[in-house]
């Protein structure tokens, strides 16, 4: 495994053989977990050398589940730092290779997990998505990511980015592997006050493939410019087919989505200027040493543990949440959400799923969008309504260009996981890549 | 919206706690209104009904006594003395 993990780098730390292990739904089951999720005794970086030597005293919560189902957990996988990023080349640990094309990027930015599993150095993956960093790596690498409801997965030990917005989630070859993980890692945890205590549901016993009467809709907004033409027609051809087996496929206008993604930005870098206040190299963490001002000491930590995207966001989130700037930017970003979540839930109100394609394009070269931070943060432009409304969202192969794979994406309302496991189960049989 | 100009690295690095190089400042001097052009966008956004920025509740649970991980926090601590963190002077 780590000779393979040579050319791809999905792996920043290897586990050590563990002779403990229990037995359980994922006995004999390989599981990479991202490293923005913390493992007790066990190095977690979240990819930056602010946290280079950090070992978690704790397991986070769907660490301490997936163990408890008799996991065998391979290592930590590379991602953008602090999960900041849609490419995995955002890293203090090098960027991670698309397992389909060297030269290209996984995705991210769970790109770590994706290309562990698509690469064969693991059966499944925990993944965090705060704008798409479990669809995105997952659409790019061919495998299936889903990111639950918000509340659904205990957020407790998930080095937090953009709290509002982000879940643990599962990654997988397949959507009976994914449902899988899913229920298992879908537990109620107090210590995660947003972990919302609502019924568990066993997701594999109740996959199905018949669709007929499933009211889908397709938002036009989701084919916007910047689509790939590939992208877009092999979406509609997965469409056609579900439609051609008895689903109700209807095209729809969601005009908010057109804010979704300063909305989200803004939203989300205000949450990291926040949460990432606590990297001060104090407790844990980089240090600098000794400095006879507290400014000055946490100011050098700073500057020599954050990598450039992150010191980017904090800036930006920071001026968001200054004075002057604060309704404009943010309180006006947090109105934006509630309207995108109204249109959502109105559409839930007619339709069962809500279908798009994952990500505007292929996966796109290493280095292409690397200077041009905007560019980047349009990929995605597809993904972030999710998170925003807070509803679950999968992404399921569906098609190829030249070896590239093409992911569709498949959203349900609140804690309706169950409705696009199924159709998706029916998607990877229909589209048989 | 505010004039994008008066986005200074200098003063949010600043406010960050984040020293920056001349290098990274220049950089950042021309990308901010770049990103804070189409963040703009928003100010399009019909807003202008009742809308409730999030409708956000408080989450409590019993204050029960449970095991705890002090001693293991401590010991990833780069700098302490005894049970407390040694941090720099305030003044």
């Amino acid at each position: 495994m780590k000779e393979k993990n040579k050319s791809i780098n999905a792996y920043i730390t290897f586990s050590k053989p563990d002779d403990s292990i229990s037995d359980g739904k994922l006995s004999g089951k390989t599981i990479a977990v991202k490293d923005t999720i913390s493992t007790a005794g066990l190095r977690t970086t979240c990819a930056s050398k602010m946290l280079e030597n950090y070992v978690p005293p704790y397991d986070a919560h769907a660490v301490s589940l997936i163990k408890k189902h008799g996991a065998i957990i391979t290592g930590k996988t590379n991602c953008d730092e602090f999960a900041m990023g849609s490419s995995t080349e955002h890293s203090a640990f090098g960027p991670t290779h698309n397992p389909h094309d060297l030269e290209r990027v996984p995705g991210g930015s769970s790109g770590g997990s994706a290309a562990a599993v698509a690469g064969g150095l693991a059966d499944l993956a925990l993944g965090s998505d705060t704008g798409g960093s479990i669809r995105c790596p997952a659409s790019f690498c061919g495998i299936v990511g889903l990111k639950p409801t918000y509340g659904l997965v205990s957020r407790y030990g998930l080095v937090a980015y953009g709290n509002s917005l982000e879940q643990i989630g599962p990654m997988a070859k397949n959507v009976h592997d994914c449902a899988l993980l899913l229920e298992c890692i879908s537990d109620y945890d107090d210590r995660d006050a947003t972990c919302v205590n609502t019924k568990r549901i066993d997701y594999t016993s109740h996959l199905e493939d018949d669709i007929s009467g499933l009211k889908i809709a397709v938002p036009k907004e989701f084919f916007g410019p910047g689509t790939d033409s590939i992208v877009e027609k092999s979406v509609w051809n997965t469409i056609k087919k579900l439609e051609s087996e008895g689903a109700i496929v209807e095209e729809i206008n969601i005009d908010s989505i057109k804010y979704s993604l300063a909305a989200y930005y803004i939203i989300a870098m205000s949450e990291a200027s926040s949460n990432l206040a606590r990297f001060d190299g104090l407790r844990y963490g980089i240090h600098t040493g000794k400095s006879k001002d507290w400014n000055e000491l946490f100011s050098n930590n700073r500057k020599s543990g954050f990598g450039f995207e992150v010191k980017r966001r904090i800036m930006l989130g920071t001026f968001s949440l200054s004075s002057g700037y604060f309704d404009e930017y943010y309180i006006k970003a947090q109105k934006v959400r509630s309207l995108i979540t109204n249109d959502f839930k109105k559409v839930f109100s007619k339709f069962d799923v809500i279908v798009g394609p994952t990500m505007p394009t292929l996966a796109f070269k290493l280095g292409e969008k690397l200077t041009d931070p905007l560019s980047m943060y349009m990929c995605d432009i597809d993904t972030v309504s999710a998170n925003l409304a807070g509803i679950p969202s999968i992404s399921i192969p569906c098609g190829n260009s030249n070896s590239l794979p093409i992911g569709i994406q498949l959203m349900s309302s609140h804690f309706n996981e169950k409705t696009i496991l199924n159709l998706g189960n029916r998607v990877e049989q229909i589209a048989g890549v | 919206m505010p004039d994008k100009k008066i986005i200074d690295p200098k003063k949010y690095s600043e406010l960050s706690k984040i020293d920056l190089s001349p290098q990274e400042m220049e950089i950042l001097d021309k990308q901010f209104p770049e990103i804070l052009e189409y963040f703009d966008l928003l100010s399009k956004a019909d807003t202008s009904e009742d809308i409730d920025p999030q409708t956000l509740s408080n989450v409590f649970r019993e204050d029960i006594p449970k095991d705890s991980i002090a001693d293991e926090i401590l010991d990833v601590v780069p700098e302490k003395k005894g049970r407390f963190v040694k941090g720099p002077r305030m003044m």
